[in-house]
């Protein structure tokens, strides 16, 4: 599991310009950035901005003051995008085939689709804390020490938030007849 | 809303995947990890600069900052005007020659200009290499015969009787546009190779962005990674990607041809050798016939394109080939509007023009 300090050591091996580094963080971090964006954009357009969001972080890495703020810092910067992109309002990009599930069946698809909307209709504490756990896998441990949150506040968001979300699907679907 | 009760080890698995399975929690773990993030690969990033010194610059920075992001912004802004500005009939410059290469018969050199309503030929093994106003180059392979028919700002059209010729262009969409016996093509922010007979014949293999292609037959989109071929008089065939199998190929001219066969022996075998990256093609047929709708083409691409374009036979009946509209937008290419995310293609190629003139993908 990662620890705060290898985090810090991580970003501090990266302001070096270490490719390692680099891609250390890309890799913790990147599920992190599009869950953020996941919770305010569409599917489509959080896998593309994404990137968009690592890359200006990663050039912005000498703005940040210490290492170890590391992760409250490029969620901050994951919503200011998200912010932005939202307030543009048309999508920035298509679906790549290949990042849809491969063999899903259409209800499948549906159901994946029902049950985002229905987390982002969740308060914002929540959305954000529940996307990470369900759509990108992350623990509760691991979200905590990625986005800078206390432990304790990332459970009572996930338990609160996965009671509501329960509520959410609990309510039947609408006029949805092909 | 907000619940009262507090986490518990009821919630253990929720919270690190210990304990008993919560079976809703799993569940949608299952189905919302088609969602999940999948990039494998950082963004190639510049070496990042040092720790930035914040005490006494600290008040500074904002402002110089703003000074170099607002230098910064007027600087492209003004390079992009400059680039997309042109005097209505200047000649466009020829950059490289190689082999016999005349204009209105007369023998053509690096130096050389071709004027509006000139023509431009190249001989056997010969090839040039011009600049496309500023908003692009173009590179011509043997045995061509294009006509520079007008030039000016934001419309830049040319007629390539014969040959092939290989454009890469950084400009809004519709800038540039060549006229061919098969029809009319246009550039949507992209590169190409086009290959044109004066039977009408040909193909147009995209490497970078969208053509399109209006003729009297019908209009084609093609993507990047596409190609199309058109027949004896011009008539389009429907884009494939370059990695389709012959088979798929084979199938796709068929049901085109005998698109009133909605669900026949052609059908099932194009969909027995289709796979995702084959979407474009599905598509294209029912834009081309939307009663292939009814049968198992609308099914297959229901099932790659996303659920949230939504699609549906009777709209399809309603509206034809109209309402196909949110497959297209969901298609995994650039979007035609943000033409500008194509910035490569605002550089000069540097490879030869034999390399450039292949018809494959890059």
């Amino acid at each position: 599991m990662d620890t705060t300090d290898s985090i810090a050591a991580l970003v501090g091996a990266a302001r070096a310009g270490e490719g390692a580094a680099l891609e250390g963080l890309y890799r913790r971090f990147a599920p992190v950035v599009h869950g953020i964006l996941l919770a305010r954009l569409q599917p489509a357009d959080a896998d593309d901005l994404a990137q968009d969001v690592f890359e200006t972080a990663l050039r912005r890495l000498h703005e940040l003051r210490e290492d170890a703020a590391f992760p409250g810092w490029i969620v901050s910067i994951a919503r200011h995008a998200a912010q932005g992109a939202a307030r543009r309002r048309v999508p920035l990009t298509g679906v790549a085939l290949e990042e849809v599930a491969d063999g899903a069946s259409v209800e499948q698809r549906v159901e994946a689709q029902r049950s985002l909307e229905a987390i982002r209709r969740l308060p914002e504490a929540y959305r954000e804390t529940l996307l990470l756990r369900l759509v990108e896998g992350l623990t509760g441990p691991e979200i905590a020490e990625r986005t800078g949150l206390a432990p304790g506040s990332v459970r009572v968001n996930l338990h609160r938030g996965m009671a509501l979300l329960r509520a959410e699907l609990a309510v039947p679907l609408q006029g949805d007849a092909t | 809303m907000t619940p009262t009760s507090d986490p518990s080890r009821e919630d253990d698995y929720l919270w690190d995947r210990s304990g008993a399975a919560d079976d809703e929690v799993a569940r949608l773990e299952r189905v919302l990890s088609a969602h999940r993030w999948r990039g494998t690969r950082p963004p190639a990033v510049l070496p990042v600069p040092a720790r930035a010194p914040v005490r006494r610059t600290r008040r500074r920075l904002p402002w110089a900052l703003a000074a170099t992001v607002a230098a910064l912004a007027f600087g492209l802004h003004a390079f992009h005007e400059h680039r997309l500005r042109w005097p209505a009939a200047q000649p466009w410059q020829v950059a490289q020659v190689q082999g016999a290469v005349r204009i209105d018969g007369a023998p053509a050199d690096a130096r050389s200009r071709l004027a509006a309503g000139s023509v431009l030929e190249t001989g056997r093994d010969a090839s040039a290499r011009l600049r496309v106003a500023r908003i692009g180059e173009m590179v011509l392979g043997e045995g061509a015969r294009l006509r520079l028919l007008d030039t000016r700002s934001g419309r830049h059209r040319t007629q390539l009787e014969a040959g092939r010729m290989w454009a890469r262009i950084w400009a809004p969409p519709g800038s540039f546009g060549v006229a061919t016996p098969a029809g009319e093509v246009f550039d949507l922010g992209c590169e190409f190779v086009l290959e044109a007979r004066p039977d009408g014949g040909g193909a147009l293999t995209v490497r970078s962005g969208w053509v399109q292609v209006d003729n009297a037959w019908r209009e084609v989109l093609v993507p990047q990674g596409a190609r199309v071929d058109f027949g004896e008089g011009g008539k389009p065939g429907i884009p494939f990607d370059l990695g389709a199998s012959a088979a798929f190929r084979s199938a796709l001219r068929e049901v085109d041809a005998q698109a009133a066969q909605v669900d026949g022996e052609a059908v099932a075998r194009l969909l027995a050798h289709a796979r995702p990256q084959d979407a474009i093609s599905l598509l294209s047929l029912l834009q081309a016939h939307p009663r292939l709708a009814e049968g198992p083409v609308f099914d297959r691409l229901s099932a790659w394109l996303p659920a949230e374009a939504r699609v549906t036979r009777a709209a399809i009946r309603a509206d034809g080939a109209r309402a196909l509209s949110p497959w297209w937008n969901a298609l995994p290419y650039p979007r035609i509007k943000r033409w500008w995310m194509q910035w490569p293609d605002a550089f000069a190629a540097r490879a030869d023009a034999d390399a450039l003139l292949r018809d494959d993908a890059r």
